[in-house]
């Protein structure tokens, strides 16, 4: 199965998930979800995503300047961040149980 | 050590600026948003891909993040800035024909700068210059005939200036284009550059044909110089040209301007009033502005001659001035009343002067071997018309 079309589907609220667990940057997103099971996800997509997840108002965003390099642009979530975590986590686990379901019986029958 | 690690910040720099350039069609606020804060993203992604820093260039950042296009594309579709047109719902065939192909093109200065012609790029800055040069001479002088105007190079100084002028902006533009990529604000530069290009692109083949024709005429003007007659009536030909730009018309031999034609005929007998035109019916003339007020008609130097003398047309049987007729006639500057001369038609000679024949090259030219006299050929003529057609007045016939 093609693990990057459904990977598409639940991006945003692995996102919301990850900073919602702590602030961080783009590619420190991007290990977190790598580390969490997410291999096939591509940098650009999570980077792309947090920027529009800011744009639609659930997440911060501050910039921490750095001695050594480039500087870096947190992305913090926000309330209306968890409120929209909270909803779509009652989705996926409800949409989860059903394609569970679903695919158990078709199994056992 | 640090001599690397800059080495490495470049090449991430030079990725993040080609992201952007390729992104270049989004709000430029957008694309701030998100490349911000990449270039620190993809240090640290290379230094976990088991990509020392110390090592990585931007072939590395290519294998690893594949070509800032491709990464550009993914970034936008991700961000929602464009649709992602594999599945966009209701987008249509036409915006998945449309994308593909902006995508396509947009991969295009990738490709180049890959296979290092980029390099090149400093060349193609010079030659939009040039073509942007004939494309204003174009505009300036269509209406005039004269194929100096296309020429491959400028013949004059100011014309040289021009050219100058045109490369020195075009490669200016194509250096701040090339300097801004790697800052913020490169879009509205990136646009004007490709604005300009696609123009160039455009135009570069009629102009260079042109150019190619108006050398071809340069080349042929040369050759049929050396099978002219007698009389060498080089009728607004391309060889004049090449002697003076401001002059659009008259009569050239090696270069110089002519006053005045003498012509001779087979005995080499001086003959006057003869009436010149070229292959095509045109009048050949020699003067080409005739009131020395209306613009030049300026006082000729003739050889030997020390006051500058002004020449006059004949007239037809309508009363119209007949510049084609040589040789001239004329008189000297100070046969004529000046105190008209604001206005033209009041421009004549002084009361007891009249117009003369300017001195001549020579008072015989040498006679041809081979051709009949002019008497001999008009009695050989008339002898059969006379043999035919007997002369209806003569009482005998």
């Amino acid at each position: 199965m093609d693990t990057t079309q459904l990977l598409k589907g639940v991006l945003d609220v692995a996102v919301l998930a990850t900073v919602a667990r702590e602030d961080g940057y783009g590619y420190d997103v991007v290990r977190r979800l790598r580390a969490a099971g997410l291999t096939e996800v591509g940098d650009a997509s999570v980077y792309g995503t947090l920027r529009r997840l800011y744009a639609s108002g659930l997440l911060t965003s501050y910039v921490v300047p750095s001695d050594e390099g480039p500087h870096r642009k947190y992305y913090g979530i926000n309330e209306q961040g968890r409120q929209s975590l909270d909803l779509q986590r009652k989705d996926w686990h409800e949409f989860a149980g059903t394609m569970t379901r679903l695919l158990d019986l078709e199994v056992a029958a | 050590m640090t001599g690397t690690v800059e080495r490495a910040h470049d090449a991430v720099a030079a990725y993040v600026a080609r992201v952007r350039a390729h992104l270049a069609g989004l709000d430029e606020e957008e694309v701030a948003d998100l490349t911000d804060g990449l270039a620190g993203d993809l240090s640290d992604a290379l230094q976990d891909a088991d990509l020392a820093a110390e090592t990585a260039d931007e072939r590395d950042l290519v294998r690893r993040f594949g070509t800032p296009a491709d990464y550009a594309d993914e970034l936008a579709v991700a961000a929602g800035l464009v649709r992602d047109d594999v599945g966009a719902p209701g987008g249509g065939r036409w915006r998945t024909v449309v994308g593909r192909g902006r995508r396509l093109v947009a991969r295009v200065p990738a490709a180049l700068s890959r296979s290092g012609v980029s390099e090149l790029a400093p060349v193609w800055w010079v030659l939009r210059g040039w073509v942007f040069y004939h494309l204003v001479l174009w505009a300036l002088y269509s209406s005039t005939i004269s194929p100096v105007h296309r020429d491959v190079l400028p013949e004059s100084g100011p014309a040289w200036s021009a050219l100058l002028a045109f490369v020195v902006a075009s490669v200016w533009l194509g250096l701040a284009v090339r300097r801004s990529r790697e800052r913020k604000g490169a879009v509205l530069l990136s646009r004007v550059q490709h604005v300009v290009t696609v123009a160039a692109v455009l135009v570069t083949a009629p102009v260079m044909i042109t150019a190619s024709v108006a050398h071809d005429e340069l080349v042929t003007g040369y050759h049929d110089r050396d099978y002219a007659w007698s009389v060498v009536a080089q009728y607004e030909s391309a060889g004049a040209s090449l002697a003076t730009q401001s002059v659009e018309d008259g009569v050239y031999v090696d270069g110089m301007q002519v006053s005045n034609l003498f012509v001779y005929d087979a005995q080499g007998e001086s003959l006057q009033d003869v009436q010149i035109y070229d292959d095509r019916g045109r009048p050949v003339q020699t003067v080409t502005n005739p009131y020395p007020t209306s613009g030049e008609q300026l006082g000729w130097m003739l050889p030997g001659v020390d006051e500058e003398w002004f020449l006059s047309p004949a007239s037809d049987a309508d009363g119209r001035q007949r510049w084609n007729v040589y040789p001239l006639l004329g008189a000297p500057v100070d046969s004529y009343d000046w105190s008209w001369e604001d206005d033209p038609d009041s421009w004549s000679l002084l009361d007891g002067e009249e117009l003369r024949r300017p001195p001549s090259p020579f008072a015989k030219a040498p006679a041809l071997v081979g051709v009949e006299s002019k008497e001999a050929s008009l009695a050989a003529s008339d002898s059969p018309s006379a043999a035919v057609d007997p002369d209806p007045t003569d009482p005998t016939g």
